[in-house]
């Protein structure tokens, strides 16, 4: 294969492999900037990508199994909302809770609707659908931008839709006002519990969606445990991409790019855990280094202090 | 007044527990398996013979280590959710102790591996301790980060430099004179069940008869209370995620040293996470955290024995695990007053 056609299949991959962790990151971003450590992406993703499956496999529509995975990822989005908000619950325990829920039901009903252990796969299953952009078919290596998943386009539209919300609507200067001021977003009349609710099931919607590409878009087939991290990879590129929309983009395009890195050249035997580790250790120097080169002021707690 | 205040501190786990298992008898009635069925082979399997009561303890023995990092941390106000990477990194040095300095009598290596085990845990912590307590980042996003970090890197050293004789991801096996010893050759219950009660009583010890335990627990009531006070909130905050760190790593010491006598990669099922129930259902109180390690862990002993029997997966567990720390996280929900007192924060 030439130089050009590498470029072109790794970065389909990369476009591929980022768009579960840009939807999740999207969902983290807007958490963490209305205040709330969102730690239950990974459960919610869970969720989705086995809603998806099981949408998928009894009605034969992959955009029916991508809805559904996104209504569910919103139902637990709700569910942490208000075990956080009305219950009082702390938010990284119940963090913990909705994981652990999300990992114990998905691998219960896989077991018990489907009578596997491990892995479910299927003809029955449709796929997401392609989109293909017949302008680009024709020019090498832009090629790859075309025939991907229809929730490729969806997330990277919705990067530059959220980034218009946060930064030209009210409504996203009070979600940025109320993880930094909360008490001057109240004041201001806003109902900031509401706001809240809505930022935390539009999270699980995101992340449902992102899981929904991961057992539908990548592949079609669910296997216990399936997101195996890929939440707290889109926690981490929410950090690592300063909790901006285009940061958390460009950073999910770089972990994605580790991803599709790691499987090319693990066909070379080359150890796949060093790539893996380096989406973990990125975020932990780039919190080191924000702390540091913006200490004493205001953009501090951006870096991961308790939002709270 | 005493039999009061257990009451209020028993009420709510064991309400708990109740609504949980409710729970999963609708989850089971799709499985065509009687619910009273599945929950009575469950109920035998944990205690129905020694052999099973001994599966129970030895199920219960990660937990208690993970319970009691979790709760050390969790009661100065240190969401240590980091023990997983911790009990990796003790697993992978006790592993190495017991592998390559297999020369020394029992009475060296034993105490050796358990404490390189300790001290790579503890040390492992210190990186999210340092970040908190002199940078200000937040523990509960380092310590994931820590977390995957050392998930891969144990792996990676288990699959090339340290690679054994197996297929799989896995190093050699241990000294035999490293090995913890075992109660009967056919069960996984060795000592270390033992060390990780005395750590619990150690603990307790420390938290309650001590001047470092009562500044720790003003620590997570009140920060700036306890800093009025006159501690040193950095150098606690560290002191604690390294002790912590360091419970966590004998955990993981434990399970090399006398379940799989080798490390082998992603050897836990989530050890670390079992045990922040296990704290939160133990309240944080070390003797709490051994009763609720040895809930879980009956729950897993029988929860074997009900897959194999009946149609219910032991899968059901984890998602009973889920409500249980859900209810138990909830401050708002099933509150429970005996007598009236003024409100306290936990």
């Amino acid at each position: 294969m030439n130089a050009l056609g590498v470029v072109e299949m790794m970065l389909a991959a990369t476009l591929r492999m980022s768009a579960p962790i840009i939807l999740a990151g999207l969902g983290g971003l807007l958490s963490f900037r209305i205040g709330m450590l969102n730690i239950a992406l990974e459960g919610m993703m869970l969720i989705g990508s086995f809603t998806a499956v099981l949408v998928s496999y009894f009605t034969g529509s992959g955009y029916l199994g991508m809805l559904a995975a996104g209504f569910l990822g919103g139902v637990l989005g709700y569910l942490f909302a208000l075990f956080n908000l009305k219950f009082k619950a702390h938010n990284i325990i119940a963090g913990v809770a909705v994981n652990t829920l999300a990992l114990g039901l998905t691998t219960y009903f896989l077991r018990t609707f489907f009578g596997v252990r491990g892995a479910f796969s299927s003809p029955k299953i449709a796929g997401l659908p392609v989109f293909r952009l017949p302008g680009l078919e024709a020019v090498p290596v832009l090629r790859a931008f075309s025939g991907q998943s229809v929730l490729v386009y969806v997330s990277i539209s919705l990067v530059l839709l959220l980034h218009y919300i946060l930064y030209q609507t009210p409504a996203g200067l009070r979600i940025r006002a109320g993880g930094r001021h909360p008490m001057a977003v109240v004041t201001a009349g806003v109902n900031l519990e509401r706001l809240k609710y809505i930022v935390l099931i539009a999270s699980g919607v995101l992340s449902g969606l992102g899981g929904a590409h991961l057992s539908l878009g990548q592949l079609t087939m669910f296997s216990e445990n399936m997101t195996n991290g890929r939440g707290f990879i889109a926690m981490a590129a929410t950090i690592f991409g300063q909790n901006t929309p285009l940061g958390t983009l460009g950073a999910s395009l770089v972990f994605g790019f580790a991803d599709a890195l790691t499987m090319r050249l693990q066909t070379y035997n080359f150890p796949p855990f060093l790539i893996q580790m380096g989406p973990y250790v990125l975020t932990l120097v780039t919190l080191v280094l924000v702390v540091q080169s913006t200490a004493g002021r205001g953009r501090t707690r951006l870096a991961g202090r308790l939002p709270q | 007044m005493r039999l009061f205040q257990l009451l209020e501190a028993v009420a709510k786990p064991v309400l708990t527990i109740l609504i949980a298992l409710a729970v999963g008898t609708i989850l089971i009635l799709p499985t065509g398996t009687h619910p009273l069925e599945a929950y009575e082979t469950l109920f035998m399997g944990a205690f129905g013979s020694w052999n099973n009561f001994f599966t129970t303890l030895a199920r219960a023995t990660p937990l208690l280590f993970t319970g009691l990092a979790a709760a050390f941390a969790f009661q100065g106000g240190v969401f240590n959710i980091g023990a997983e990477g911790q009990l990796y990194l003790g697993a992978m040095a006790a592993a190495l102790v017991g592998i390559y300095a297999a020369a020394w009598p029992w009475f060296v290596l034993q105490p050796a591996a358990l404490l390189a085990a300790a001290v790579a845990g503890g040390l492992w912590s210190l990186v999210p301790g340092y970040m908190k307590a002199r940078l200000g980042i937040n523990e509960v996003i380092s310590t994931i980060m820590m977390n995957n970090i050392a998930t891969l890197f144990t792996a990676y050293l288990a699959t090339y430099p340290f690679k054994g004789e197996l297929y799989i991801g896995a190093t050699y096996q241990v000294a035999p004179a490293a090995r913890l010893w075992h109660i009967t050759p056919r069960s996984a219950l060795n000592s270390g069940f033992l060390i990780g009660i005395i750590v619990a009583l150690i603990l307790y010890y420390v938290l309650y008869r001590t001047a470092f335990g009562y500044e720790v627990r003003a620590l997570g009531i009140n920060q700036q209370f306890a800093q009025y006070m006159g501690v040193d909130v950095a150098r606690r905050t560290i002191l604690l995620l390294f002790i912590s760190g360091m419970i966590a790593g004998l955990g993981g010491a434990e399970q090399v040293l006398g379940v799989h006598l080798r490390f082998i990669s992603n050897f836990s099922p989530g050890y670390a996470f079992t045990g922040i129930t296990v704290a939160l259902l133990g309240r944080l109180h070390p003797l709490g955290v051994l009763i609720g390690a040895l809930f879980f862990g009956a729950l897993e002993a029988g929860a074997l024995q009900m897959e194999t029997l009946t149609n219910v997966s032991r899968d059901l567990l984890t998602g009973l695990q889920g409500i249980i720390i859900l209810l138990l996280a909830a401050e708002m929900l099933l509150k429970f007053k005996f007598r009236t007192r003024e409100a306290r924060p936990e």
